[in-house]
């Protein structure tokens, strides 16, 4: 196990070094320091470069070290007749700073620093319009630059957590203290092994004292030891079993046990994460830490370590018998042992990186038949069989190379070992038998010699694969630990006022957000809706009204300005509070596998049936609901009956409103249905805004009429708000958008 | 819309704000602020360029960019190559792992790079061979021919290909 303490050279673009900061110092104004900057780590030219761009004061300066001639400092005041823009590209952007009108600076950039040069874009676009660099809401330093709690130092943002405070060995400690927590198990499986391990050792060494005491004829022979050691040989034999028994049972339970613990802790910790993490990180991967990694510390733990340790001991026993006995032959039949760990060692290390290329051929394989069957339809469509055999053949051709190469290396890998611990019998026979004959060497010594050397087969294989086990009950472990120590980036804070009612008024005060850093979703949005308002949002697909309600909810916070309601700032309140106290119908309504008076109730698990009815009406679902045969008793969900589109959105306003929310919304609640349904929801709708501040998002403008105000979404900017009437007179995208529906349905009503 | 192709009356040019302007023929209107695209970036790279409004809405769909004044084809060809950014790696120095996290030192033909590799998904080989590695920050670097590399290199990759 290599234990390596990496010193990592911090993100490139993450310091300003100290010779840029020099350079620019005085270039911003008198005293100005820079408050934000970027890397432009690409050359025109297409190769890595380096240049800087720095915003403080007022002003942007560029130091440019790209040219041969040596650096270039440049400076553009921030005022009104500076443009500055980013031309987002495949894999590298562009930066450009346009000064009245002329192009005056374009800088260029990869990937790595897209974060950072939107942020200096804004903070610049901000101080040209007189504000300060770091907005009001704004965190002074980019989340991404997390310091470690532990060590202090700055986490890479690739990492969930500081990699460095989660060392190898200290991984295993971890993992240590989860055993240590049933050390009953721990103290009598570990026990067990170790004396069986020890009594195995015993056999060989008894045959050895009976050849040669008791067999053999000598002048010290002992006739009367027969019997002894053949009642010890059965006592040996009989709790060797007992121990065995022991020590596989205690030592399984102990690896379930800690893999129980950790499953639970991880899933508990994962509920409490933010959405972010979550759509950072595909569903298969978090599925697979919660089972298969700690399934595969339950393997370390229960047989791993204890494997290694016994080999250990059995290799530094065995030697310490031999060498007693006969340093010469001890020498000779320990020989081949180091060369068998390293050819071990190796064909371990080349069957992993085989079986991981024959695992991808693989999945390439099963990945054709899951393609296929769900699309069979397709395929008898356009008549395609025929290429989808081929396909499928093709992949299992690559299939079957990769097997036969990975069994032509263990076919290989055994003889070889075999072939060298018999090298090690050889030399005892080669080097003891002559001696025997010529009474040089006792009988019963050379046959404890072969006794042992078969025993070890096992070490030498479990010290080969040693380091390949480590490496893997470190990764896995590793990956639940990052897990269980990542922090949740939306939590209520310790001085959060518990127990506070929602009154309902929500204020947007110059809010911008964005999912991954880059790209702005909501730009400065501003918007006040009183206690009990309707507010009908509208606007293109992906202008960013489900972002918004994203944030009413807290499901993220946004990356500048601030969310109230009533007045506090939604980080001020007490998450459960909070939610309990918003009902929302999300646009993919989500029905959990279970009944539907389960799904209603899921919000409110002590909810009566009286009330989860009054729900169901409320929503006009009751009526439906009632119409199945198995009325609230039909499980709905994966596998159960499946519900309309329709149906489903009713059910998920039932369960939105079951809470009697102070603030309601309604995401697209009457997608995707008939008109006639519509109307129902629309029904129900209407009934349950009374008295409730709601925010309802629909994309057919007819289902807003009861809003009190519109609100227009494009583009992730409030373009327009008002009345219906009003904005029909302003002559709008809304007025656009109401038109075009008007004249769609004219069509259709013909 | 063009989508014939070749059309030596197409223009492109750059206006004062660095941005592209465009012109279908002599006579026609121009459309500022335009962009070009590849539509095939991996597969079919010098065919098939889409120019496209500030709206992304097309203007025009080039199937190849010959017949094209020399001026325009040196821009639309400028353009599209700083929009890339997929270095060429031409040699492995080393792979650190670090549990699943990976530290990639390698020299590409841009300069030599280190990059950091979240999971080993992260290092793919497509069905043509070329081997690509995604850097944490969504970076692409690329092999195209992974024999072609030096043996060290090569045993580099074929260990740590997910
Ligand atoms: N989880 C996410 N991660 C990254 N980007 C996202 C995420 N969710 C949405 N986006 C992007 O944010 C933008 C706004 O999305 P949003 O869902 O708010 O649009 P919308 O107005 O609700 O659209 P629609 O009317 O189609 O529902 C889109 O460009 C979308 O691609
Ligand atoms: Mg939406």
């Amino acid at each position: 196990m290599k234990a390596r303490q990496t010193e990592m050279a911090p993100e490139p673009g993450s310091v300003l070094p100290a010779e840029v900061e020099l350079l620019l110092a005085g270039h911003l104004g008198p005293d100005a320091a820079p408050e934000m900057f970027a890397l432009a780590d690409v050359h025109p030219s297409g190769r890595f470069g380096q240049a800087w761009a720095a915003v403080g004061g007022r002003r942007l300066a560029i130091a440019d070290f790209n040219a041969a001639e040596g650096p270039r400092v440049s400076v553009t005041p921030l005022d009104k007749d500076v443009e500055l823009e980013i031309v987002a590209g495949a894999g590298s952007s562009r930066f450009r700073v346009i000064r009245q009108g002329r192009l005056a600076e374009e800088l260029r950039f990869s990937c790595r620093q897209g974060k950072r040069f939107s942020r200096l874009l804004h903070s610049a676009q901000r101080l040209s319009r007189g504000e300060r660099a770091v907005a009001a809401g704004e965190a002074a330093a980019p989340a991404e630059e997390a310091l470690c709690r532990k060590c202090g130092r700055l986490i890479p943002e690739w990492a969930d957590t500081c990699p460095r405070c989660l060392h190898r060995r200290r991984i295993l400690w971890r993992l240590m203290g989860y055993a240590l927590r049933r050390k009953r198990l721990l103290y009598v499986g570990f026990g067990s092994a170790m004396a069986a391990a020890a009594l195995d050792l015993l056999p060989p060494k008894l045959t050895q004292l009976l050849i040669n005491n008791v067999l053999m004829p000598s002048d010290h022979r002992r006739t009367e030891w027969l019997w002894p050691l053949i009642g010890a040989m059965a006592a040996i034999i009989g709790v060797r079993v007992c121990l065995q028994h022991l020590r596989l049972n205690r030592l399984a339970q102990l690896g379930e046990y800690i893999t129980h613990d950790l499953r639970t802790q991880a899933f508990a910790h994962l509920q409490k994460m933010s959405l972010a993490y979550f759509s950072k990180k595909p569903t298969g991967h978090l599925i697979s830490r919660i089972t298969q990694d700690t399934e595969r510390l339950w393997d370390f733990v229960a047989f791993g370590i204890v494997e290694v340790v016994l080999s250990a001991v059995m290799v530094v026993g065995i030697a310490a018998i031999l060498f007693a006995a006969e340093p010469a032959l001890a020498l000779l039949t320990m020989l081949p042992i180091p060369l068998s760990v390293a050819v071990t060692y190796f064909h371990v290390r080349a069957m992993r990186a085989m079986l991981r290329r024959l695992w991808a051929k693989w999945s390439g394989m099963t990945g054709v038949i899951g393609d296929v069957i769900p699309g069979v339809r397709v395929v008898k469509a356009f008549t395609q069989e025929e290429r989808e055999i081929a396909r499928f053949d093709g992949k299992s051709a690559a299939v079957l190379d990769d097997s036969v190469r990975v069994h032509r290396e263990w076919t290989m890998y055994w003889p070889k070992l075999s072939l060298l611990l018999n090298l090690g019998t050889f030399a005892i026979w080669a080097y003891a038998a002559p001696r025997v004959l010529n009474r040089r060497f006792e009988l019963g010594t050379f046959v404890m010699f072969l006794g042992y050397v078969w025993m070890f087969y096992g070490p030498v294989e479990h010290l080969g694969m040693m380091n390949r086990m480590f490496q893997r009950a470190v990764t896995s472990a590793h990956r639940v630990f990052a897990l269980l120590d990542a922090p949740p980036t939306v939590y209520t804070k310790p001085a959060a006022a518990r127990g506070r009612r929602v009154a309902g008024g929500i204020r947007f005060e110059n809010v911008s957000f964005s999912y991954d850093g880059v790209k702005r979703v909501l730009q400065d949005i501003d918007l006040v809706v009183e206690p009990g308002r309707v507010i009908g949002l509208a606007g293109p697909s992906g202008g960013g009204k489900t972002t918004m309600i994203n944030l009413v909810c807290r499901f993220y916070d946004p990356v500048e300005g601030r969310i109230t309601i009533d007045g506090i700032d939604l980080r001020d309140w007490d998450l459960h509070d909070l939610r309990s106290q918003i009902g929302v119908v999300l646009q993919e309504p989500y029905l959990f596998q279970g009944t539907v008076a389960e799904n209603i109730g899921y919000g409110r698990p002590g909810a009566t049936m009286d009330q989860i009815i009054e729900a169901a009406r409320a929503a006009n679902a009751h009526d439906f609901i009632v119409g199945f045969p198995d009325g609230y008793d039909t499980t709905v969900g994966e596998r159960g009956q499946t519900v309309s589109g329709g149906e489903r959105q009713r059910l998920s306003i039932a369960r939105a409103v079951l809470n009697n929310p102070r603030i309601l919304i309604l995401d697209e609640a009457t997608s995707s249905v008939d008109s006639k349904t519509e109307m129902k929801i629309q029904e129900a709708i209407d009934r349950l805004v009374r008295g409730r501040t709601t925010i309802a998002i629909a994309h057919r403008l007819s289902t807003l009429r009861r809003a009190d105000r519109l609100v227009i979404l494009d583009k992730g900017k409030l373009v327009e708000q008002g009345s219906h009437d009003e904005l029909m007179a302003a002559d709008g995208m809304y007025a656009g958008l109401h038109k075009t529906q008007a004249q769609l349905h004219a069509l259709f009503a013909v | 819309m063009n989508t014939n192709g070749p059309d030596a009356g197409l223009r492109l040019w750059r206006d004062e704000r660095g941005r592209l302007v465009y012109r279908a023929a002599p006579e026609a209107e121009t459309s500022e602020n335009v962009r070009v695209a590849r539509c095939f970036p991996w597969t079919r790279r010098d065919e098939y360029v889409s120019i496209r409004d500030k709206d992304e809405k097309e203007l025009c769909l080039l199937r190849s960019l010959d017949g094209l004044a020399a001026e325009t084809r040196r821009l639309i060809e400028e353009e599209l190559n700083a929009d890339e950014f997929a270095p060429r790696i031409t040699a492995v120095e080393r792979v650190e792992t670090m549990f699943d996290l990976m530290t990639w030192k390698v020299r590409t033909a841009s300069g030599p790079v280190e990059l950091q590799v979240r999971q080993a998904e992260d290092v793919r080989q497509l069905d043509s061979g070329r081997v690509l590695i995604r850097d944490h920050a969504g970076g692409t670097f690329q092999i195209e021919n992974v024999a072609e590399l030096d043996a060290r290199s090569r045993s580099l990759v074929e260990e740590h290909l997910g």
